[in-house]
């Protein structure tokens, strides 16, 4: 699968880059003073890249925990988000992170040890508060976990601190962490969905919906809790009926007491990524549709998105008896809630 | 506009093989860098003469002159000394260091491939020891560093056959011993090169003007900025609507505002069928 790894000087020794070329005998191992000389790099082509992407072995010094940005996060809790992962497998045309990399080759810090530490310091620094931390920000949580083991090392942290919650944002039908691992009752595994024809247009490289569907379904099963992540929200034709289908097939498969919480994003860029995303796909049929450039943001105009997350809203208040939290969806520029 | 491939190489022995598998005809009379081509202009080749001085400069050169774009495919081959008796190999170069500065370069890596992987050293002076690197040139540095700047990383390519090493003195190297080597290796090496240019052609379409769109600005006067918002306007239009004219419907508009304001109206109200 990879074929090109990219090493940091300072983590050649280290046993998770040895366990990682124990893997990839056959890789091409070239070191590199610091990931930044290969991955930072304006002079390259992250399309391109994406068609055989190298990994990239390197050791994070700061920023291991860092607050959520705007419009990410559960309304009540302090919300922090970490990264052990820069980059993903799978190739969603909306992704940020093609607008926000120069490069598609994956980043991994092999120093989980630092990311355990200072999430326990922020659990302490937050002692009788709600507090929240988000995997998936910058990779999606689960889709390498065969070769990073990141999930597997970082429950035991949660299960030994039940007050933090942690949310594991994925695509991936990768389980085994999960399968092998207690059930905590702090940790959401958090899907993200559209509806199947939208995703066989846009989620490339994905799990299909139905496999998603499928996964969450052994999840629930072992006594794990969901996350619905609605996001981002495409728009079409018959989107009401392709979005009603969706959730009435979710519903079908999962018990509804499994759910802990559902979701809504809005597709937003900031005006430069969008230009870079356009420029790099422009036959893609997404960018033809009523998009909209104001305050520095391209997206929906705000009628579509509202009407949108309210339609969605009634159709799961109709199929389900229980009541659902819906976290709140920010609009990051006005910092306004956007659910109506 | 297509895809097409870059040759720079040092010296007249190296390029003599390639501009003959690829028919290459000499373009013009310029006696420093002399350029040559194929009918298609698919491949162009310079002769840059030793050094990194001369390397960019050539690559200057046939920039301008063969109106470079982003989807060129860059290489430098040529010969190179090593420490290993690896006489007449081939190796595909994954990372350049520059001796001088230290310097550190890395040709992209997106092309799955079994060529023979190494890295390189580049010096300004001929090495007279140079038993403890894996391969030693004298253009490879600076080449990677301008075309990486024309065409992106991912898009040079540096390729490097042993010449002299423990066993080969760098003594005996001749024209035609130079030649062969190259001629030895180069169904490998244009195999290569070639899977790469299909690659480049995929970033053809960032670079081409949307359907029609010349036809509306001889048409209409838009301002400079105008068009910038027309031809982004454009792009996504003709991917909504791909099988209708597009001259025909603005065929009614008076002037260039009416055309933006038509075309933002229709994308407004534009409904993807996703099915
Ligand atoms: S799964 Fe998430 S991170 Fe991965 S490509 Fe899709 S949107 Fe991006």
């Amino acid at each position: 699968m990879v074929d090109t790894i990219y090493c940091e000087e300072s983590v050649t020794d280290h046993p998770r880059t040895r366990e990682i070329f124990s893997r990839f005998k056959s890789a091409r191992k070239i070191s590199v003073p610091r990931y930044g000389a290969i991955f930072n790099k304006r002079d390259q082509n992250f399309k391109l890249q994406k068609r055989n992407p190298a990994l990239i072995l390197a050791r994070k010094y700061n920023g291991f925990v860092l607050p959520v940005p705007d419009g990410f996060g559960l309304s009540d809790h302090n919300n922090f988000y970490f990264s052990h992962m820069y980059n993903c497998i799978y190739d969603c045309r909306y992704c940020f992170l093609q607008g926000l990399y120069s490069s598609a080759n994956y980043v991994l810090f092999v120093n989980y040890e630092d990311f355990s530490t200072q999430i326990e310091a922020t659990i302490a620094a937050h002692k009788g508060k709600n507090v929240a931390f988000f995997s998936g920000y910058d990779c999606d949580s689960l889709a390498l976990e065969n070769i990073t083991n990141f999930t597997s090392f970082i429950l035991p942290l949660f299960k030994k601190n039940p007050t933090a919650l942690l949310e594991l944002r994925t695509k991936s039908i990768q389980l085994k962490p999960m399968i092998i691992s207690d059930v905590l009752k702090n940790c959401v595994i958090a899907y993200s969905l559209i509806p199947d024809a939208i995703s066989k247009h846009l989620d490339i490289k994905t799990p299909s919906i139905d496999r998603r569907i499928h996964a969450m379904k052994k999840l629930a099963a072992k006594g794990w809790k969901l996350g619905l992540r609605f996001d981002p929200l495409i728009h079409g034709e018959d989107w009401r009926n392709l979005y009603k289908g969706l959730i009435d097939r979710i519903f079908s498969e999962i018990p509804a007491d499994s759910i802990h919480s559902i979701s809504f994003g809005a597709l937003r860029f900031p005006k430069a990524m969008f230009k870079k995303i356009h420029s790099m796909y422009p036959k893609e049929l997404l960018f033809s549709g009523p998009l909209l450039s104001t305050g520095g943001l391209v997206s929906y105009k705000s009628d579509i998105e509202n009407e949108m997350i309210s339609f969605c809203r009634h159709v799961i208040n109709e199929t389900i008896a229980q009541p659902i939290i819906f976290n709140c969806s920010f609009d990051p520029s006005t910092k306004k809630e956007i659910i109506p | 506009m297509s895809s097409n491939a870059k040759w720079v190489v040092a010296l007249k022995a190296e390029a003599k093989p390639i501009i003959k598998a690829l028919g290459l005809n000499r373009i013009d009379k310029n006696v420093v860098f002399p350029v040559y081509k194929d009918k298609n202009a698919r491949n162009w080749l310079v002769i840059s003469g030793v050094g990194q001085k001369n390397v960019v400069a050539a690559v200057k050169y046939i920039s301008e002159f063969s109106d470079s774009k982003g989807c060129s495919v860059w290489i430098n081959i040529g010969i190179a000394g090593s420490s290993s008796d690896r006489y007449g190999e081939l190796f595909l170069i994954d990372k350049i260091t520059r001796a001088s500065s230290d310097e550190c370069f890395y040709p992209g890596s997106i092309l799955k491939s079994n060529l023979q992987k190494s890295e390189l050293l580049t010096v300004d002076e001929p090495l007279l020891d140079y038993s403890k690197v894996d391969l030693v040139d004298m253009e490879a540095a600076d080449f990677v560093r301008v075309t990486s700047k024309i065409s992106g990383r991912d898009l040079v390519l540096v390729m490097k056959i042993v010449s002299d090493g423990p066993n080969n003195s760098v003594n005996d190297l001749t024209a035609t011993r130079v030649s062969h080597l190259i001629l030895q290796n180069i169904n490998l090496v244009i195999d290569h090169v070639n899977k790469l240019i299909s690659l480049a052609s995929l970033e053809e379409e960032r670079f081409e003007n949307p359907k029609g769109y010349t036809a509306v600005i001889e048409r209409w006067h838009f301002t400079v900025s105008q068009q910038h918002e027309l031809k982004q306007l454009m792009k996504r239009w003709v991917v909504a609507y791909p099988f209708t004219n597009i001259i025909k419907k603005l065929k009614i508009m008076k002037n260039s505002r009416e055309v933006l304001t038509f075309l933002k109206h229709d994308l407004d109200n534009y409904k993807i069928d996703w099915k």
